[in-house]
């Protein structure tokens, strides 16, 4: 049985922002073009249909509904109103997390007591400091969008911004980064890794390095932030170093599809009603997440017999063989399953992020083993991990072998394969 | 052999660092305390634990990468509150 309890709405294709790294417009993937521009409301009504169902038999009680695009705020006001009066309307019964994503540069005082009133959380995607921000966050006309974005931030403080969302930028210096997040006030935020993997380097990585057994340039800029944010007595949340400080304390059952062990419980709904994995694959090559399924003619349970689906849900137990040696690997889950991918092996690799994530993964258990009193130490059954030791380790013959048939299905993604 | 990772995989090793966290005043600790919710209230730890438990059962409920907080239902936004280690 799969237990899917997020689902991402697509409601709107297309976005007022045309950012330089966006996987939708400017990666290779030129599906957007062939969607409606924004979702029906007949569409969403088809989806709470068929959500229903799926919640009634297998006893789901709880599902976040995320707002997404292109850019959600692109759709009418009314358009937010009507889509929870449908869900609330077509299965009261459940409990519901309404949350939207969106670049912020339309977010005014009418939009922030609209989404209140309706009890949607808000994320804004920022990308650091103006200078870096509007690099990349640009207008179709090439424009920054920073200061429409700074102003939706301040203005949030009286509602309900939940968070940021930053891309990792490793050429933002972190103590900008840092001085930055003070500014704006923010008090949560969430970082995540560019998408990219080993035919596709995200943007910051030298290529030329990439052998090298040191070469850390994300955990480098993720120690220099950790190391800032411990020392701030008022820091805001940060998601990703929460989760893994947790994580590496013990505490199970957490994670996501970035990192952890759990299930990736989440569902895309295009805008024409297609049922999809999430987007973000489709950096690896086009089409890789295109089925026949729809909202309009089949069952959510139908993505279910999907081979990417299957692959994705389960991503953190179908890792490589390296992974499942890994001293880190109940931490890392071989990381976010686009990011190990390579026309060479499909996905039969480590994340491309590997080394990264075993600096960052070392660095953090080695700091607060650092940081607990000696005597607590001492009763522990713990040694600290030593990147080297780690690195060396995937040289030598592993004790445990992978699963023949996990092998060849991470193999079977290769492009080539299915095209 | 693959070694162990993870700080605490049993009770003891749980209490033993539960304890730690509660009892010092170290400005080293201070983060990992904030986030498994503080030292403990010298008046009424079982109350403050019941809360950060309550707490902590929504804190990944779902996925959450896709967003920019995790959404715990209920709670402010900051997930700094869950019982550290059970
Ligand atoms: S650190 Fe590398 S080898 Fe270890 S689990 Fe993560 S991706 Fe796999």
């Amino acid at each position: 049985m799969y237990s899917v309890t997020s689902f991402v709405l697509k409601i709107v294709s297309r976005c007022n922002l045309n950012c330089s790294y966006c996987y939708m417009y400017n990666m290779g993937d030129q599906t957007y073009l062939k969607q409606p521009k924004f979702m029906s409301l007949e569409t969403v009504q088809a989806f709470a249909d068929k959500l229903k169902s799926y919640c009634n038999s297998t006893g789901i009680d709880f599902v976040q509904i995320i707002f997404h695009g292109g850019e959600p705020l692109l759709a009418k006001p009314a358009y937010f109103e009507k889509c929870v009066a449908i869900f609330k309307t077509t299965i009261p019964e459940i409990e519901y997390v309404f949350t939207i994503q969106t670049n912020g540069v339309t977010l005014d005082d009418n939009w922030y007591q609209l989404l209140q009133k309706l009890n949607i959380s808000i994320g804004i995607s920022i990308d650091g400091p103006e200078k870096y921000h509007d690099e990349y966050r640009v207008f179709h006309n090439g424009k920054g969008s920073y200061t429409q974005v700074a102003k939706a931030i301040q203005l949030g403080k009286k509602y309900n911004l939940r968070g940021l969302l930053l891309v990792v930028n490793i050429n933002i210096p972190i103590e900008e980064l840092y001085a930055e997040m003070k500014k704006l006030d923010v008090n949560s935020l969430n970082l995540l890794l560019p998408d990219g993997h080993y035919d596709q380097a995200p943007f910051g990585l030298d290529v030329n390095r990439w052998n090298d057994k040191n070469y850390t340039p994300y955990a480098d800029w993720f120690i220099g932030l950790y190391k800032i944010w411990k020392q701030d007595k008022e820091r805001p949340s940060i998601y990703f170093f929460e989760t893994l400080v947790k994580m590496i304390m013990g505490q199970e059952g957490i994670g996501n599809q970035l990192i952890g062990r759990r299930t990736n419980g989440v569902v895309v709904l295009e805008s024409d009603g297609s049922v999809e994995v999430v987007d973000s694959l489709r950096a690896c090559f086009e089409g890789i997440t295109r089925n026949e399924i729809n909202v309009n003619t089949h069952q959510l349970e139908d993505l279910f017999e999907n081979d990417t689906f299957q692959l994705y849900y389960r991503a953190h137990d179908n890792v490589c063989e390296q992974c499942l040696n890994c001293p880190v690997y109940d931490i890392c889950g071989g990381g976010f399953l686009g990011h190990r991918y390579s026309d060479e092996n499909g996905f039969d690799n480590p994340t491309m992020y590997c080394q990264d994530m075993v600096r960052l993964i070392t660095f953090i258990q080695n700091d607060i083993l650092a940081s607990l009193p000696a005597e607590s130490v001492a009763q522990l059954d713990i040694e600290p991990l030593v990147y080297k030791e780690i690195i060396n380790s995937f040289d030598e013959e592993n004790d445990i072998k992978i699963d023949p048939e996990v092998q060849q299905t991470l193999v079977s993604f290769k492009k080539e394969l299915q095209a | 052999m693959k070694k162990n990772s993870k700080i605490t995989s049993n009770l003891k090793s749980k209490e033993v660092v539960n304890k730690a966290l509660s009892n010092s005043n170290e400005d080293q600790l201070d983060l990992y305390q904030a986030i498994f919710g503080g030292k403990a209230s010298a008046n009424c730890p079982v109350v403050a634990v019941s809360a950060k438990a309550s707490r902590a059962s929504g804190y990944d409920k779902i996925d959450t990468f896709l967003q920019a907080a995790p959404m715990d239902p209920g709670a402010p936004a900051s997930p700094a509150s869950d019982s550290p280690l059970g």
